[in-house]
């Protein structure tokens, strides 16, 4: 008896991550990089792209470039970084981002609300919303810690399926990086 | 009372190791078991035959050293019980088993002195604690007679 | 993903460290990938030196004051064949001496594959990461029951064996831990020495391990305790049966690791079967390991 309901807790994990969030419809927060308030929507384009990054990690930085060709390449999509890392000094992660010239805003997450919102994971991780809110791919961006060495792209690979109107054929992706320092 | 069980099960799992002295701590030299003049105590006995034995130590084995014992089997006499030597079917093998442990020690050597009076060196023990002393009457490699004998070192 | 790097160390060593001080026995480590590496080579070196001779079955304590002492090296790689399936391999190397006499030879090499169930793909504080394994091992090491000189010349178990076992690891900021869980199944063989002539017939055996530790920056301290028990090992002979009897002890380890880079890190380690638990029908060890690492990222 005592087996079976070991067992029946281990199976109650196992299905925790395929229970996806409820409809994300409204990201919000303020803009590290001009101190505004930024507010995205998931139903204004075919979707919304959320990234955690952080300012130290390696991976995340390894990173930067393909996400900002994304942006660039993916009109269609909004995109959105957020930085939640507690052991980050804002200063130094403004300075950092700025350098990075994103075309898109970085949300500075300080009390890790977003983080917990999305249960984000480690730095990068990307999170894609269809128009309803609903998270269709989250995961790491690419199959590797180093993007120069991934021979699978899961974020390209779930935009362009989005686009073409197909389900997403990867919806979870393994992240790869450094853990999120939760305040 | 549940919690009080956990509880206990926590101290066990988590419970510091307590060295547990033996009760007789100076045992190091193993028993003698020698039969008294003019009397067959006949507290060992093969299976088969009923032959008695007795062993007395030569050398006692220490944690470095070889020990030695002699050992002789005899019948008891049918009048008085004294003892009256008797030849084995042919030279028994001496073996050390550690059951708990699950393994042996190092071979012993035997050999004949006299009649139902043998010998055995290079005895060794590679560890303390509870042994047997096992010999074999062997025809071929199948077992005929055997003796086992419980030793605390 | 440095702690549950790091974290991977202190599992590995105080499983490595669950054999029977003397006379081979125990069951091999299993060979799994708790990172999230592709791949990894492990070279370890542990020095071992028996600090209590003989717990008997009524638990006595004995010691001598000569013992053995056991050197072991061992080799280990272990790589992904898909994002969640691994598959490992571990080679180990025995030295037991005493006094002036000395064995070596090669161990029980065992294969494991591993399938991460409860992989940690998003965030959650409760859950941890999961990692099943199935373990093989080859009785290339000899065994204390064939053993003519005492279990000295023994190198493992010297039994085909399959184990089943889980490793669930969780961190929270600089602390980790995990619990290992482990069961295993020994199959019979005959043997036919000076000693014994016969079938041995083992039964089953099984570890429960768990640990913590705490990192900060580069650095991680761990401590970690696992229990072993193993079902009596009996030799049906022809005339008789020799009963074998429980098995059992509790082996605690404590680790310094270091992350030298995202490639290399190593791990210090002593290990001590004399603190925890009701030991019986074993000897007690202590020892100290280093084990040095090469990872290859995903």
């Amino acid at each position: 008896m005592r087996i079976f309901s070991l067992l029946a807790v281990l199976c109650s994990f196992w299905t925790m991550p395929m229970v996806l969030a409820s409809p994300i419809l409204n990201v919000n927060g303020k803009n590290l990089l001009d101190g505004k308030d930024v507010h995205l929507t998931s139903s204004q384009k075919i979707g919304l792209v959320v990234v955690f990054l952080s300012a130290k990690c390696p991976c995340s930085n390894s990173h930067i470039a393909e996400i900002s060709t994304l942006a660039s390449q993916f009109l269609d999509f909004s995109f959105l970084a957020v930085h939640s890392n507690s052991n980050e000094d804002e200063q130094m992660s403004k300075a950092y981002f700025e350098s990075k010239k994103l075309p898109f805003p970085v949300i500075q997450d300080s009390a890790s609300r977003l983080a917990d919102l999305f249960k984000a994971l480690k730095t990068p991780h990307a999170f894609v919303l269809n128009s309803k809110g609903d998270i269709v791919y989250q995961g790491g961006v690419s199959s590797s810690a180093d993007f120069s060495k991934a021979d699978k792209k899961y974020l390209r690979d779930a935009l362009e399926d989005m686009r073409a109107n197909r389900a997403v054929k990867v919806s979870n992706g393994r992240t790869l990086g450094c853990v999120i320092q939760r305040s | 009372m549940k919690y009080l069980k956990l509880l206990l099960l926590s101290m066990l799992m988590f419970g510091c190791a307590q060295e547990k002295k033996p009760p007789d701590t100076n045992n190091l030299k193993p028993s003698n078991t020698t039969a008294r003049e003019g009397t067959a105590d006949c507290t060992y006995f093969f299976n088969h035959s009923r032959l008695c034995l007795s062993y007395s130590w030569v050398k006692a084995p220490t944690d470095t050293e070889l020990g030695t014992f002699t050992f002789k089997t005899y019948r008891q006499n049918v009048l008085d019980q004294t003892p009256i030597q008797v030849d084995l079917g042919s030279i028994p093998d001496v073996i050390l088993w550690m059951p708990s442990m699950g393994h042996g020690s190092s071979p012993v050597t035997v050999e004949k002195v006299d009649t139902g009076t043998y010998r055995a060196t290079r005895v060794f023990f590679i560890m303390p604690g509870e042994w047997q002393i096992k010999w074999q009457v062997k025809q071929g490699s199948t077992v005929e007679d055997e003796l086992i004998v419980p030793i605390t070192i | 993903m440095s702690l549950l790097f790091l974290l991977l160390f202190n599992f590995v060593l105080a499983q490595e460290a669950h054999s029977a001080a003397c006379c081979g026995g125990g069951f091999a480590s299993p060979t799994v990938i708790a990172g999230d590496q592709a791949s990894q080579l492990t070279l370890s070196y542990s020095y071992n030196s028996i600090a209590i001779d003989n717990v008997d079955s009524s638990g006595y304590w004995r010691t001598w004051d000569t013992h053995q002492s056991v050197q072991s090296y061992r080799l280990e790689g272990a790589t992904i064949l898909s994002d969640q399936l691994q598959a490992g391999i571990a080679i180990p190397i025995i030295n037991r001496s005493r006094l002036n006499q000395s064995f070596s030879g090669l161990g029980d090499v065992s294969a494991t594959l591993g399938y991460e169930y409860l992989p940690d793909w998003d965030y959650n504080p409760i859950r941890p990461k999961g990692i099943g394994f199935l373990q093989l091992t080859l009785p290339t090491g000899f065994s204390k029951y064939e053993s003519e000189q005492g279990g000295l010349d023994s190198r493992g178990n010297g039994f085909f064996a399959i184990g089943l076992g889980t490793l669930l690891t969780k961190s929270y900021k600089s602390i980790d831990g995990f619990i290992s869980l482990e069961a295993h199944r020994s199959f019979s063989k005959s043997v036919n020495t000076s000693m014994v002539t016969g079938k041995i017939e083992p039964g089953f055996g099984g570890n429960i391990g768990i640990g913590s530790g705490y990192s900060l920056k580069d650095w991680r301290l761990g401590g970690a305790i696992t229990w072993t028990v193993e079902q009596p090992v009996n030799i049906v002979q022809a005339s008789n049966t020799i009963a074998g009897a429980v098995e059992r002890y509790a082996t605690a380890a404590l680790t310094v690791s270091l992350m030298t880079s995202d490639e290399w890190a190593e791990t210090l380690s002593y290990t001590d079967q004399t603190w925890f638990g009701s030991p019986l029908n074993t000897s007690l060890g202590r020892g100290v390991a280093l084990q040095v690492q090469r990872r290859w990222l995903r």
